[in-house]
């Protein structure tokens, strides 16, 4: 059985780690999620009316399905969410014609609700 | 030809005979063509075998039972008795009474119609006129006589001879010889002066004389008059009844007339004109007592031998013959006995064979053909002499025409030509007004017609139902009878178009649904029921089937819609792409996505 003072310079050490291992997650955390301030999107009160959600900024990550269509001012295309279970329209404006969009990409995507409820991404981050 | 002469002249007089005074008139007489049987009179023409006239008494003889009673027996025997008394071998004062006396006993017979007692009183005014005759010669002698005396008066006072004192010889009246002069009969009182005296009696013996000689001459005048005018009314009844058709009391009035008058038998009758004119030119010669007694012997002989050839001719069924040969001999002696020989039965015949021959005339007049093939068929039975010739041809040629416009009428009905129709139906009419084809015909295409109307009637009830599914199972109905309307023939080929779309949708449906494609199934049903938003019931529950099924699908797009149609783009879209994932080849979805597309970005494509 340890005696007293070995138990006692063992627990500083270990809440050390533990700190330094809490701020290192909090860390790593706090770099990947560049929308970690938005809410994710409720799909399904989107599905029920988007026009409710006008003005909003949701964050979603999903998968790109296809491009629906294309415009000198954007690209409307679909993502899917939900193991593809869920699909939603998002329009990506012309500021990301830089950016290539391809079926099966993952991406983070920063969207607002336009005045028809559809939505527009904002920022995008490819994951 | 043995017959011509007279039967010319009693046929050409006998049809007119009744009704109309002979010979003595001023119109022309009738004369006869004896090729056709048609006789012209007064600036008019009969037909002597289809003389009205003549036919009613040929038909009441027919129809009258033959008489068989004692009557026409006793009054045959009375005429032939007094024919006989009368006969040139036994003529006598005696037998001219008792056959006068017979006239009136003959008259009281009812087949006379008195025509004996016309004779009698003929020959009793004969009488009369002969005994005044007698009576006229008396006085004329008388005044003879006196005239002598007066003559001889006249010599004596004139002083050529005052010696005798004898009357003048007697002398026959018209002897030509002059009478002798005898002694005055009366002395007058003279003037004293001898000279004056004398003149004065010349003067009053003249005067005498010439009155005389003025009643002498008015004698035999009278006398000459009264003879010439028994004679004259004697021939007037004697031609009578020859035109009466009366033969035998022309031969007894012929004998009667022959026993008064010395010149009978060589005189020529003394006839109007016209009258005259016509026995000449008929016989050649100017009618004589002889020669009409010759006619009227050949007359009773000719009914005789016409009734004997009827019995021959009816035994061997020639009923068409028989009964013209019957007629003629009834146009001879309708009142001679010769025509009593005939029995009932044997007019009966006669009387049905000439209703039968008449009603065939005035079938074929009226168009009847119907009746009238009926009534050939009937003649040709009863008759085997009887001419169906004309009749038949008639009949064939009214069938073939009709046929034709009749035909031409049922093309023109199948093809709704009205005008055609109606005009092809009339000319049939008119050909035929009675043939039971037309009928027949007619009551088919005003049959169809209303067929065509009651169909007509549904189609627009149908059409206003939307029962479209009806109106493609009743089309064999409705494709003739909407034939004249191009609008509703071309709803009518819309419904039918539409029903084969839909019937080969739903039997696609049908198999996808089979291969466990239920939302595929229902976007078919679906998208016909858009095409045709009239309501198909089968569609519509085949519609209802299937979205149970394919639940998820059919609630995608129709929230899609709705959402869509709210302007709420964004959800709209969603819920498209949720019913494409259910269904990626469904039309709705991706045709929901295109038009959001576009109103989302305007400018894509």
């Amino acid at each position: 059985m340890p005696d007293c003072r070995q138990i006692n310079r063992i627990r500083p050490v270990l809440f050390l780690v533990a700190l330094i291992a809490g701020a290192g997650c909090g860390l790593i955390s706090g770099c990947s999620d560049p929308f970690r301030k938005a809410e994710p999107l409720d799909i399904s009160s989107y599905a029920t009316s988007a026009n409710r959600l006008r003005g909003n900024t949701y964050k979603l990550e999903a998968e790109v399905l296809t491009l629906l269509a294309w415009s000198p001012s954007g690209r409307l295309i679909s993502v899917g969410m939900d193991d593809g279970n869920k699909a939603l329209p998002v329009v990506l404006s012309n500021e990301f014609d830089s950016l290539n969009v391809q079926k099966g990409q993952k991406l983070k995507i920063l969207v607002t609700v336009d005045e028809k409820g559809v939505l527009r991404a904002t920022k995008l981050v490819k994951l | 030809m043995k017959l011509a002469a007279p039967f010319l002249i009693f046929t050409a007089v006998a049809a007119f005979a009744q009704s109309n005074p002979p010979a003595q008139t001023a119109a022309p007489l009738p004369i006869l063509d004896p090729g056709t049987e048609i006789a012209s009179w007064n600036g008019r023409s009969w037909n002597l075998a289809n003389n009205r006239l003549f036919e009613a008494r040929f038909e009441k003889y027919l129809s009258t039972p033959t008489d068989t009673n004692q009557d026409t027996t006793e009054h045959f025997n009375i005429l032939s008795r007094i024919r006989e008394l009368l006969a040139p071998s036994n003529i006598s004062p005696q037998s001219k009474q008792e056959a006068f006396q017979l006239l009136d006993q003959a008259s009281t017979y009812h087949a006379d119609d008195l025509l004996s007692d016309a004779i009698g009183n003929q020959v009793y005014s004969t009488w009369l006129a002969q005994r005044n005759t007698a009576q006229l010669q008396a006085a004329t002698a008388t005044l003879q006589k006196e005239k002598k005396q007066l003559e001889w008066n006249m010599r004596v006072v004139a002083g050529e001879d005052h010696s005798s004192d004898a009357p003048p010889p007697q002398g026959g009246f018209g002897d030509g010889k002059p009478a002798q002069p005898t002694a005055p009969q009366f002395k007058p009182n003279l003037p004293s002066s001898p000279n004056s005296r004398q003149a004065l009696e010349l003067q009053q013996i003249n005067a005498r004389l010439a009155e005389v000689n003025l009643l002498l001459r008015s004698n035999e005048l009278k006398r000459e008059t009264s003879l010439a005018q028994a004679k004259t009314d004697f021939q007037i009844l004697i031609v009578q009844l020859f035109l009466q058709r009366r033969f035998v009391h022309v031969l007894i009035a012929a004998r009667f007339y022959r026993s008064l008058f010395a010149d009978g038998s060589s005189q020529q009758l003394k006839l109007g004109a016209d009258a005259q004119s016509f026995f000449t030119q008929t016989t050649g010669n100017p009618p004589t007592l002889t020669s009409l007694e010759a006619i009227c012997g050949e007359m009773i002989g000719n009914a005789y031998e016409g009734v004997n050839a009827f019995k021959a001719l009816l035994a061997e069924k020639e009923m068409a013959s028989a009964t013209k040969r019957l007629s003629e001999a009834f146009l001879i002696g309708e009142y001679l006995t010769s025509l009593d020989v005939v029995s009932t039965p044997e007019k009966h015949q006669a009387l049905v064979f000439i209703h039968k021959s008449n009603q065939l005339t005035h079938a074929l007049e009226v168009k009847d053909y119907t009746l009238a093939e009926k009534l050939v068929n009937d003649l040709q039975a009863t008759a085997k002499d009887f001419d169906t010739t004309p009749a038949n041809a008639a009949i064939q040629n009214a069938r073939i025409l009709t046929a034709m416009h009749l035909a031409r009428a049922r093309n023109a009905a199948a093809s709704d030509d009205r005008e055609t129709q109606e005009r092809e139906l009339n000319a049939a009419t008119e050909l035929w007004p009675t043939n039971p084809a037309l009928a027949e015909v007619a009551r088919g295409i005003y049959s169809q017609a209303n067929v065509h109307a009651r169909a007509m009637a549904d189609f627009n009830q149908l059409v206003s139902q939307r029962s479209w599914r009806q109106i493609y199972n009743e089309r064999m109905r409705f494709i003739p009878a909407v034939a004249a309307d191009p609008e509703k023939q071309a709803k009518l080929q819309e419904v039918m178009d539409n029903i084969i779309v839909l019937d080969r949708a739903q039997a696609r449906a049908e198999e996808l649904e089979k291969r466990g494609e239920p939302a595929a199934a229902w976007e078919i049903a679906e998208l016909m029921f858009r095409q045709f938003p009239e309501e198909y019931p089968r569609l519509m529950k085949y519609r209802s089937e299937l979205m149970v099924q394919a639940a998820d699908y059919v609630n995608a797009i129709h929230t899609a819609e709705k959402l869509e149609a709210q302007g709420d783009l964004g959800s709209s879209l969603h819920w498209y792409l949720q019913a494409q994932i259910q269904y990626p080849d469904g039309e709705l979805a991706k045709a929901g996505i295109q038009r959001v597309n576009h109103l989302i970005l305007p400018d894509s494509w």
